[in-house]
């Protein structure tokens, strides 16, 4: 059997396989248009800033002037990092910060979503409400939150003083050099609980009804079945969670300049402030970059090695 | 009919472009901060000058704080934004951008305007390699601002001067009524001079020779034991943990009436002058500063400049505002101007007008000029502006607020200070 294709009489078996990639290559072009806003975005604003940031690190651009070409110094501002006893504890106080972000948002996140799964009174306007941090304007956060836990006649330390707890005693959160870090954490943890709980609710929800019914029959109590099952079910979600958890920990910005900017004195200055202030303050920009850059290599690294992790506990 | 549809198009498109073409002409750009925007005396100076000159005034928002305006405004005129003037509201920010090459020479555009800049501002020009870069609209002059009716309720005679910072301690002890919420001192703890503020009166100088830090002279040390006793050991100001937790600022003295008194520069005055954005309903006083022992009988000084950027769009209507609100500022904003073809009448005039009629009645033109101008104080430099100032500058504020929320002690910050700014001056 021939077929004619392309203006050429070719086998039939020939005819189909051509006019087959033709439509697969039609198919294709016609994906890529699909995805190339998408492409175009992320190598303007993703791409080409990382490798501009790269490249930066790179040469001497360290003096507030005009933008143009530098010197190229190698990894002299990289060894300026290693040798800055700021940015080290800046990297330090992050991995504190992320340590008690983290954990408080996962558990947090769990337990809440736990309480919303079950059947309780306003279920459906606590799912509502539990998004209003969310949404919320990450200055008009730092504000309230400035207020409320304003150790001089806020309410909070208000209330734990008619419960009888002695001023001395009483937490500085955000003005103490010991408290103000943990305390930004947890203010961080509350306004971005509704994500972690959605998810872990959706996970939950997700987990078959028949292997609680089979544990019951067996004679599973609660915490069995929180163990054996719950929690290996939901583990992809849980590994997911805290991945972009840590990921976005990391970078935290917003939320310590709103509440503290950095302070007081260094006790809030996270790497990220601390990238800001040496560009923004100071002018070191291909320093500021530097910081940057390791502060990926850092990400990257903590990444990896949760990654290699998940076999060990991520039940697939 | 196509022809015709396509003529009507251009036309639509170009018409609005000309139209702005002809605009562009009349119209000047500046940099203003959030509080700017809003601020009373900025919307009649602009009016002013868009009645005298028939060019539009269009602001460029920079939102946030003080800090973040420069942050803001430095990576714009780096990346070659267009905009004509900015203010640079004290020597340490005149000097980096002059430094930096930002600034566009003043002294063409002004002769071409036929104004005498020498003429008008004399001693206070700081020209740079022989070039005028900007244009000072104010000398801010220290001096301490008091609230009269705390001093009533508190039967305390108003201060008299001359007097010393032992006398003023001891004032703002009898002032001090923490059961009604009142201090007797005030100070913006956010701003870095005031932690070298007793140094600076001593004329002791934040560089060595060799242009190593300086801080190890005791003076340095005495003038952050100083501010941190206020608030710690005497009790007569809020400590640092207070002042963060109430989020006060540098205008919390006009706006809250809980302060007896505040040691800051003569802009100050705008500030007591206008009703609109700060209402009162108490009356101030005005007293020259204190004096930092016998070797520390000096005045703070430090004045803002307005400036056109090296890339203005519109260069000539930036210079003629320029020059025209150097010369007015004080009409609205209060404070002193920084100029030399002024007579000592006229001054007294400035005075009156500007400040003490505004007043309504809290202050007299001899109070004023008293404080002011003809006391027994010297005069110094109110900020640190030397080689990688701001830099220094941020490294003691730091160190200096850490000490102040007890996280290290004096030494330590002294040291740290030392040390750091060692490092920063020092290295290339």
């Amino acid at each position: 059997m021939h077929a004619v294709h392309g203006g050429q009489v070719v086998p039939a078996v020939y005819a189909h396989a051509a006019r087959r990639s033709a439509a697969v290559a039609q198919e294709a072009r016609v994906a890529l248009a699909f995805i190339a806003p998408f492409f175009l975005g992320f190598f303007v604003f993703n791409l080409l800033p990382l490798l501009y940031s790269a490249y930066l690190s790179l040469v001497n651009f360290n003096s507030f002037s005009e933008a143009g070409p530098r010197d190229f110094i190698g990894l002299r501002n990289y060894l300026r990092a290693f040798a800055d006893r700021l940015a080290m504890a800046s990297y330090a106080r992050t991995f504190l910060f992320s340590l008690v972000y983290v954990v408080g948002i996962i558990v947090l996140g769990f337990v809440t979503a736990l309480l919303l799964d079950r059947r309780l009174f306003l279920r459906t306007a606590s799912r509502t409400m539990i998004y209003m941090p969310y949404v919320a304007n990450v200055i008009a956060i730092g504000i309230v939150w400035s207020i409320v836990l304003n150790p001089f006649g806020g309410p909070i330390n208000t209330l734990l003083k008619l419960l009888g707890i002695p001023e001395p005693a009483l937490p500085q959160w955000l003005t103490g050099v010991r408290s103000a870090l943990p305390t930004v954490a947890g203010i961080k943890v509350w306004q971005n609980l509704a994500f972690q709980t959605i998810v872990f609710l959706a996970a939950l929800q997700d987990v078959p009804r028949e292997l609680y019914e089979c544990a019951q029959i067996d004679g599973a109590g609660w915490w069995r079945r929180m163990v054996r099952i719950t929690l290996p079910m939901i583990s992809p979600t849980t590994f997911f969670l805290v991945v972009i958890t840590v990921i976005g920990s990391f970078n935290s910005f917003s939320i310590v300049k709103a509440l503290t900017d950095g302070g007081p004195g260094h006790s809030t200055r996270i790497i990220t402030v601390f990238i800001y202030e040496q560009a923004m303050r100071y002018s070191y920009y291909s320093y500021a970059n530097a910081l940057a850059c390791l502060l990926f290599v850092f990400i990257l690294i903590v990444t990896l090695i949760q990654w290699k992790a998940q076999k060990a506990w991520v039940h697939t | 009919m196509k022809m015709v549809m396509g003529f009507i198009l251009a036309a639509a498109l170009l018409l609005p472009g000309t139209l702005f073409a002809a605009d562009a002409e009349k119209v000047v750009t500046l940099y203003a901060g959030s509080k700017d925007a809003s601020d009373n005396t900025w919307k009649l100076r602009n009016a002013a000058f868009e009645k005298a000159t028939g060019i539009k005034v269009v602001l460029q928002m920079v939102p946030g704080t003080e800090d973040d305006f420069y942050d803001r405004t430095d990576v714009a005129v780096m990346s070659g934004d267009t905009t004509d003037c900015i203010r640079l509201t004290n020597p340490l920010h005149t000097n980096r951008y002059a430094a930096a090459g930002f600034l566009l020479p003043l002294d063409d555009l002004l002769k071409k305007q036929g104004y005498n800049a020498q003429a008008a501002y004399g001693k206070f020009l700081r020209p740079v390699n022989g070039r005028l870069y900007y244009l000072p609209y104010e000398q801010s002059i220290h001096s301490v601002y008091y609230n009269k009716k705390i001093f009533r309720e508190a039967g305390v005679p108003f201060p008299k001067a001359p007097w010393t910072w032992d006398d003023y301690v001891a004032t703002a002890k009898k002032l001090t009524n923490r059961s009604k919420g009142i201090y007797g001192s005030y100070f913006v703890l956010e701003w870095e001079y005031y932690y070298y503020m007793l140094a600076r009166q001593r004329g002791v100088p934040a560089y060595k020779p060799d242009g190593s830090s300086n801080y190890d002279d005791p003076a340095f040390r005495d003038a952050l034991k100083f501010m941190y006793d206020l608030g710690e050991t005497y009790k007569v100001g809020p400590t640092y943990r207070e002042y963060l937790a109430n989020k006060y600022t540098w205008d919390t003295f006009a706006a809250t009436g809980k302060f007896g008194m505040l040691c800051i520069g003569s802009w100050f005055t705008g500030l007591l002058t206008d009703p609109v954005t700060y209402p009162r309903e108490w009356d101030w006083g005005i007293i020259e500063t204190p004096a930092a022992g016998p070797n520390g009988k000096n005045n703070l000084i430090a004045g803002g400049t307005w400036a056109v950027l090296k890339k203005a769009k519109h260069a000539e209507n930036g210079a003629r505002y320029v020059s025209w609100v150097a010369e007015s500022w004080y009409k609205d904003a209060g404070g002193l101007p920084a100029r030399v073809n002024l007579t000592p009448a006229d001054i007294q005039g400035i005075l009156g007008a500007s400040i003490a009629e505004k007043s309504k009645g809290s202050v007299t033109v001899k109070d004023l000029d008293a404080a002011l101008l003809h006391n027994s104080l010297g005069v110094q430099d109110e900020k640190i502006t030397g080689p990688k100032a701001k830099e220094y500058t941020d490294i003691i504020k730091r160190e200096a607020q850490m000490y102040m929320s007890g996280e290290q002690t004096l030494d330590q910050a002294l040291k740290n200070i030392k040390e750091q700014g060692d490092k920063a001056l020092l290295s290339l």
